[in-house]
């Protein structure tokens, strides 16, 4: 799974942020604000973890049992896989 | 040849070229003395244009970008109405603060023209400034930004101040906002689409306010976070360079959280600049 090159993800004034670039600015005529989980999912995907390991570390990080931390994980990065943010695919 | 010297926004920048260029629009107002050492030298050529080959970083019906090397050849076209397609008159290509624009159009040179194929919004941000869509207005030695979204009250609040307090409309339309080392300034720029509001002026910087039109006048201060929203969509830049894309995303992360932001919920009327001026005194 990886971030699309549609999108970029930054940290901007305390917060982790997720801005369409280029033609997708047309489409997304906004940015997206995470929440401190969000942006600890995103951040695990962009370093190479999967949907398990993802589920994992939200576990660990937020106390939080692990079948809650699945489902939370599943039901934000396919949101993310719905808008084009996240791909499926490995990066080439 | 022709030697001009232009300083807009803190950018100092000699057009040379071998034929004359012709003054226009406002471009007279930001001419500066030819003894100063430019930030940049753009060297203007009648010739075909250069056909590069490299990555194609942006590509629509004005603009054309293409990466060879550490070279940028940056193309601009304009609508061909007798060959019904988008034509390109003109090639601006980089070479670190060298810039050589070669022009082929059967035309006299004049300055919009030149600006307009220089990529001027790229070049500000290579020096520290942006292009911010913004009415600029000067008042009390300092210089308040009305920035947003078409539509929002902009124009019309810049002219209520100019109406009901004396103030100076620096820009109707466009500003550069410029970081220091003594704070950030707002200056004006020969662009000013349709306002025809133009004055050559820089000053420090009061406040940054967003106007939204609404049912009532009302100003508070904006989150950093909030007021990074609102002005990077307010800034001119080739949002498919990754590296100026990042440069102002830091500047206008700098802005946001050092700037004095506000939301300005307005009413065309005297009493939305009496809201304001109360809010900025408060500042």
């Amino acid at each position: 799974m990886r971030l699309s090159e549609d999108f970029i993800c930054r940290h901007i004034c305390g917060e982790t942020l997720l801005m369409p670039v280029g033609e997708k600015t047309k489409e997304f005529n906004g940015i997206f604000t995470l929440s401190e989980t969000g942006a600890f999912l995103i951040d695990a995907v962009m370093n190479g973890a999967d949907e398990q390991a993802a589920a994992k570390g939200l576990a660990s990080e937020f106390e939080i049992g692990e079948e809650t931390a699945l489902q939370d994980t599943r039901e934000f990065l396919d949101q993310l896989i719905g808008y084009g943010i996240l791909l499926r695919e490995p990066r080439e | 040849m022709m030697d001009k010297t232009y300083v807009i926004g803190g950018l100092c920048l000699r057009l040379q070229a071998d034929e004359p260029v012709r003054d226009d629009g406002f471009f007279p107002l930001f001419r500066g003395d030819d003894a100063l050492a430019p930030d940049c030298t753009v060297r203007v050529l009648r010739q075909p244009l250069p056909q590069a080959e490299g990555v194609t970083a942006l590509c629509n019906n004005r603009r054309r970008r293409v990466l060879s090397g550490g070279t940028i050849y940056d193309y601009t076209y304009f609508p061909d109405a007798a060959r019904l397609a988008h034509v390109p008159y003109a090639c601006a290509v980089r070479e670190g603060a060298a810039v050589t624009l070669y022009v082929d159009y059967d035309a006299p040179f004049w300055d919009t023209m030149l600006f307009d194929a220089l990529g001027l919004p790229d070049l500000l941000i290579g020096s520290g400034g942006m292009i911010v869509h913004a009415a600029l207005i000067g008042y009390g030695g300092e210089g308040v930004l009305f920035a947003g979204p078409k539509r929002q009250g902009k124009s019309t609040q810049a002219r209520l101040w100019q109406q009901c307090r004396g103030a100076a409309v620096i820009n109707g339309d466009r500003a550069v906002l410029r970081h220091t080392e003594q704070g950030f300034t707002a200056c004006g720029i020969p662009f000013c689409g349709s306002s025809r509001q133009c004055l050559n002026r820089s000053l420090p910087l009061r406040a940054i306010v967003f106007p939204e039109k609404g049912g009532e006048n009302l100003a508070e201060p904006l989150p950093a976070m909030e007021a990074f929203k609102r002005l990077i969509g307010c800034v001119s830049y080739t949002q498919a360079d990754a590296a100026v894309r990042d440069r102002v995303l830091a500047m206008t992360e700098r802005a946001a959280a050092g700037c004095r932001c506000l939301r300005l919920v307005c009413r065309p009327e005297e009493a939305a600049v009496e809201t304001l001026a109360r809010a900025l005194e408060l500042l």
